[in-house]
């Protein structure tokens, strides 16, 4: 089927990605020197206004039960590539477009003072084509083209600043680290392919559905699956780059990270793990439940004492992912509902406060919390704003972070009992520590003497304010009535374990 | 009731909250008159919906709504199948208008009125009064919503916002620049900072128990009626929930979690910690919040899934451990606070841990009316009429206490004095109030705790009768020490240093002493009026009682006056409130006797004060707590080195994990 205006969502941040390059090199000779941000940033949010009309008509069209298949030439598996959009796919990319959109907003004021404006902007398109490109992909080569071109615009993202040593180093770590990543990717799915002769998404998972091959092998492609998606995910063991990534890129590189880019490796391990390999015979989500444990605990109690505003916020995310974890392993349709849910919630919450942060940082020009105390008082417009972000992020009702935190509790008790008791008292004795820092800051920023270099803080209205409204009116409204948003997500769940549907869309 | 009263009584308070940086631009005066007028009108609203309960069903505009308990939804969350055209059902959210809600509200709004018009005198000249006024009626709007939700979420929602609005008011002083009174923080400013974080983090740590009882409770009606609910009205009509955790062991231990989240909100053991220092923040936030309202509604709670538990008692017997803990954890921290408060130096340290220990006395009650099944409905009475009457007179006690407060400009009790015929009228109402604490007749305090006596009594539960007893008699202590301490005797030296200075002690202004009278009167008035309650809270009481009858639901006024002065537990009680005090009228108001040098010449006694002053050491225990999982987490940042051969090398050892994961599964 050549019905590329599916691909629109993918097309449209490339092409004016693309053609921001070839006619703003150009420019930027002719016009040496002016400070091009705001043009720059104004062509971007129009295209991603136009992907998100195309992104939205796809998540009102799709229902749980439809999947849109898209091939390339009409050459279908095994040997060509294709696309399966389904609602779970669309319901990623539309956060990707969302948050991305929100950030080219933000930027357009944020990055007033850097250099390089066209490589940013053409980088985040890049990145968010490649994003909804991992979401939409229906076989490995589409995903793995995509996951690698969402890799490295994010490794160059992260390095933005390259006079700032900091920068430099984690992108460099991050670009080690995510190319160990991949290549374990690459090993499991060509272990993958040996047993089921196709790259196709439809095709393994109706292989692996109807003849349950050795449990050895398969054993470790999951294991290779889940560590190699896993550093894109920042789990446990593999989360090390995240903490020195985000500090040092420009906070709404550090919102996309945090809400979007984690997100599509966790869509990308999921979607594989659900599809191709049975829970029943493989047995994979107790491990993917421990991982989600271990995930949850540790980036928490070392946020404790975190004095770096973007660390703290860094290893806040990671605990979040957790929680999105396992509240996804319980393999309940309710489960992975309320963690895609947690999904769009976390990413508008985590957004705010990422684009917040660099707004405080952005007037002070620091990121310590220490001087940052009384920073709320100056500057209340984003205090407050930034003040409801963490309280969403704590779980304070009516705020969305509370109903989905609800939902995954009600989750972890759907795991058989006793487990599923213990699973919830060390996700509410986590979210107990995470209210404390959260607490904490919000305190730091408000109820605190101001420091020094606090004094000279003031507010400025401009298109950073603009972002912080839409993200918190998303926050309250999501928060009181949550009706069309967990609607969406529970029809993504039982898209996503539905696999005889995926199967037959794609017209085997 | 009036137009949309429900919804209006917390709508309102709430909506003038968010408007109060948009009065404070036009002129302070209009600030301060609307955010007032914000409560005044959630107390029309509340009492409207009085009538109501008395007559038995709603009436709004003329027409007839439904009957009591009357459920008032709205649709909130589709759940169910959402692909084919198969049923939907939905999570709903909505307002209950029933005997429970409807008292909760006519005392939280009736009292909070009547502090936020003291505020006016107290708060004089504070330059934050924005802030304050955003806050305190936010407080209002949302400890309404908590009482008149007909579901747990929305309960939970105020639950937090009263805990939200109660870290924001202790803070409130956070820019004090006098030295701190602990030495752990340079200025008084970091201290009550603190102290509100405090607060917020302990009643956080109740708080997400009761989650997990609100998630279990999803679960398990999900499971038993294949929708879930957390409609108060529908978990009591249907308790085949119960039944779903019970057979999976896990009913009792669910009903604890759930009380769980009461013990931090009400600060009963062990999560009492936070409301000593809760006393950092201005006085008239400790009386709303921490003496008549917020810490209520953990007791609130309590009696709101009573009823429901109470039914599941015959079919699910292992519900009865709800009961036994809270009725135990009830007395047991009423003997703890009552002990503290005796040694106490501070004369709103005395109200703080007064508090934790009548509150300790309503779970107490509601605990013993379910242990022994057959006095349910005195103990229900019991406890919800304690919560009214202890709200008035803790009220009364924290505004007196405000007063002298302002006017002597210190807040410990030895640098008072004297201070009776300086301050006549908080001098009268304080002794109103300390009496009726201690549970004098005719006061209301007597009543209520006439009441609790006899539920103990009649249900034969005598460590739990010995508990109440005894910390009665502390009760009665440390009411007259408080007297003695401030109001009789010699002004101190720090006083007579203030009259040279010419900072004269003389009565507080009007605006703070109506207020006070007010609740004087209404603890003079209230105890006369149980047997209306308990015709009140007939609707929800009748369902308890299918085989016995009890007297109390029966009697006339005058019955009631003459059942009550003549039982066995009024002479106990007399006898108790004797030996109470005896012991403070010698030391504090005759002051024949010093009590320093009555404690440190015995060593027994001497122990005593140390063990009570350092609060039983649990404090000190809670901070060591904290410091261990602080120092946990200095070591455990360390395993992020930042090197990336480590980083790939943790990468392989996860891998290796995950492989062993697989390995074990197989073997």
């Amino acid at each position: 089927m050549m019905n590329y205006e599916n691909l629109f969502p993918i097309i449209i941040p490339a092409i004016t990605s693309i053609l921001l390059i070839l006619i703003g090199i150009p420019v930027e000779r002719a016009l040496r020197g002016r400070n091009l941000n705001k043009l720059y940033g104004g062509i971007t949010t129009i295209a991603l206004i136009f992907t998100s009309y195309y992104s939205i008509q796809q998540l009102l069209k799709l229902n749980a039960t439809s999947s849109i298949i898209v091939e390339y030439y009409n050459i279908g598996p095994p040997i060509g590539s294709c696309f399966e959009i389904d609602i779970l796919s669309v319901v990623i990319g539309t956060i990707a477009i969302g948050i991305g959109l929100v950030v080219s907003v933000y930027s357009m004021e944020y990055m007033e003072h850097d250099k390089s404006h066209l490589f940013y902007y053409v980088l985040l398109l890049a990145l968010i084509a490649a994003i909804v490109g991992v979401a939409y992909a229906g076989d490995f080569f589409t995903l793995f083209l995509f996951y690698e071109m969402m890799g490295v615009s994010s490794y160059f993202l992260v390095a933005f600043r390259r006079d700032n040593w900091d920068a430099v180093e984690a992108a460099m770590k991050y670009l080690f680290m995510g190319a160990v990543g991949s290549t374990t990717v690459l090993l499991a799915m060509s272990f993958l392919y040996g047993i089921t002769g196709t790259l196709n998404f439809a095709q393994i998972a109706q292989f692996m559905n109807s003849e349950h091959p050795n449990a050895m092998y398969i054993n470790l492609i999951i294991v290779l699956l889940i560590g190699g998606f896993g550093v894109k995910t920042a789990i446990v063991p593999m989360h090390s780059w995240l903490i020195d990534a985000h500090p040092s890129a420009p906070s709404g590189i550090s919102a996309m990270l945090s809400g979007v880019v984690i997100k599509t490796g966790l869509y990308a391990m999921i979607r594989l793990l659900f599809i191709a390999f049975p829970i029943v015979v493989y047995n994979w989500n107790w491990l993917l439940l421990g991982v989600a444990l271990v995930t949850m605990t540790i980036p928490n109690i070392i946020a404790l004492v975190q004095d770096d505003i973007k660390r703290l916020l860094a290893y806040s995310s990671i605990y979040n992912i957790g929680l999105i974890l396992v509240a996804v392993a319980s393999g309940t349709v309710f489960g992975v509902a309320s963690g895609i849910f947690h999904v769009i919630n976390h990413a508008i919450m985590k957004g705010l406060a990422f684009i917040c942060a660099g707004a405080l940082i952005h007037a002070v020009g620091t990121r310590s919390i220490k001087e940052l105390r009384g920073i709320g008082r100056k500057m209340p417009f984003t205090g407050v704003i930034f003040a409801i972000s963490l309280l969403a992020l704590a779980g304070v009702p009516p705020f969305n972070g509370f109903v989905s935190k609800l939902f995954i509790v009600m989750a972890t008790l759907q795991y058989e009992e006793p487990i599923g008791v213990f699973v919830a008292l060390i996700t509410l004795l986590n979210s107990t520590i995470a209210a404390a820092y959260y607490a904490r800051l919000v305190k730091a920023i408000w109820m605190e003497p101001e420091t020094e270099r606090v004094k000279d803080a003031h507010e400025t209205y401009s298109f950073m304010s603009f972002s912080f409204v839409i993200l918190v009116t998303l926050i309250v409204v999501i928060g009181v009535y949550p009706y069309y948003f967990f609607e969406i997500a529970y029809k993504a769940a039982n898209a996503l374990l539905n696999i005889t549907q995926y199967i037959t869309a794609a017209n085997l | 009731m009036l137009y949309y009263a429900p919804w209006l009584v917390w709508l309102i308070p709430t909506i003038f909250a968010v408007l109060a940086p948009v009065t404070n631009k036009i002129h302070p005066k209009v600030r301060d008159y609307f955010a007032i007028s914000g409560v005044v009108l959630a107390v029309i609203f509340a009492i409207s919906m009085v009538p109501d309960i008395l007559q038995g069903y709603v009436t709004m505009n003329g027409q007839v709504l439904g009957s009591i308990p009357f459920d008032w939804e709205i649709k909130w969350i589709p759940l169910g199948d959402l692909n084919g055209d198969a049923q939907i059902d939905y999570l709903t959210v909505g307002v209950l208008v029933d005997p429970l809600s409807v008292f909760m509200a006519n005392i939280v709004s009736i009292i909070s009125s009547l502090i936020m018009i003291y505020s006016l005198g107290y708060m004089k000249g504070e330059p934050d009064m924005r802030r304050y006024w955003f806050w305190m009626d936010f407080f209002v709007g949302s400890m309404l919503v908590l009482v008149m939700a007909d579901n747990f979420i929305l309960m939970f929602y105020g639950w937090e916002m009263v805990g939200l609005s109660s870290w924001n008011l202790i803070s409130f002083w956070f820019k004090a620049k006098t030295p701190s009174p602990v030495p752990d923080f340079t200025t008084e400013g970091e201290y009550n900072a603190h102290c509100g974080l405090k607060a917020f983090i302990m009643t956080t740590l109740g708080d997400v128990f009761l989650l997990i009882a609100i998630g279990a409770i999803g679960i398990a009606t999900w499971i038993a009626m294949g929708v879930p609910t957390f409609n108060f009205i529908r978990l009591s009509e249907n308790t085949g929930w119960m039944g779903v955790l019970a057979s999976y062991g896990l009913l009792s231990i669910f009903s604890v979690f759930l009380f769980l989240g009461p013990v931090g909100k009400s600060a009963q053991f062990p999560l009492h910690e936070w409301l000593p220092e809760a006393m950092a923040g201005p006085t008239t936030v400790s009386a709303l919040i921490h003496a008549a309202t917020m810490v209520k509604a953990g007791v609130y709670l309590v009696a709101r899934v009573l009823p429901i538990f109470y039914k599941g008692l015959d079919t699910y017997s292992q519900v009865s451990t709800f009961f036994t803990v809270v009725a135990w954890i009830g007395a047991f921290t009423a003997f703890l606070a009552a002990t503290q408060g005796m040694v106490a130096k501070e004369l709103k340290k005395v109200l703080a841990y007064s508090t934790i220990s009548q509150i300790g006395y309503m779970m107490l009650a509601l605990g013993a009316a379910g242990i022994v099944p057959s006095v349910i409905l005195e103990g229900y009475t019991a406890g919800t009429f304690h919560l009214a009457v202890h709200a008035v007179f803790k009220a009364l006690l924290f505004l007196g206490a405000g007063a002298v407060l302002h006017e002597t400009g210190t807040k410990y009790m030895h640098e008072m004095g004297g201070l009776k015929n300086n301050m006549p009228w908080t001098y009268r109402f304080m002794i109103v109030g300390a009496a009726s604490l201690s549970g004098i007749p005719p006061l209301a305090g007597f009543f209520s705790k006439e009441l609790i006596f006899t539920t103990l009594w009649i249900s034969q539960q005598w460590i739990l009768f010995a508990f109440a007893a005894i910390t009665a008699i502390f009760t009665v202590f440390y009411s007259f020490r408080m007297i003695g301490l401030v109001f009789f005797g010699k002004p101190s030296e720090y006083l007579e240093a203030r009259e040279h200075e010419g900072k004269h002690v003389h009565e507080a202004p009007p605006v703070m002493t109506i207020p006070v009278g007010i609740l004087a009167a209404m603890t003079l008035v209230l105890g006369f009026l149980e047997p209306l309650l308990s015709e009140f809270f007939s609707p929800i009481t009748y369902r308890f009682h299918q085989e016995t009858i009890v007297a109390v639901e029966t009697l006339d006024f005058v019955e009631y006056l003459v059942h009550t002065f003549t039982s066995i537990t009024t002479l106990i009680s007399l006898g108790i409130i004797a030996i109470g005090f005896i012991p403070a009228y010698v030391l504090y108001i005759k002051r024949s006797k010093d009590p320093v040098a009555l404690v440190s010449g015995n060593a027994l006694l001497r122990g005593f004060y140390i063990f009570f002053y350092n609060r039983w050491y649990i404090d000190a225990f809670y901070y060591k707590i904290a410091a261990g999982i602080y120092g946990l987490s200095q070591k455990l940042r360390r395993i992020q080195t930042g090197v990336l051969n480590i980083n790939v090398i943790a990468m392989l050892l996860g891998f290796i994990v995950f492989l062993l994961y697989f390995i074990l599964l197989n073997l």
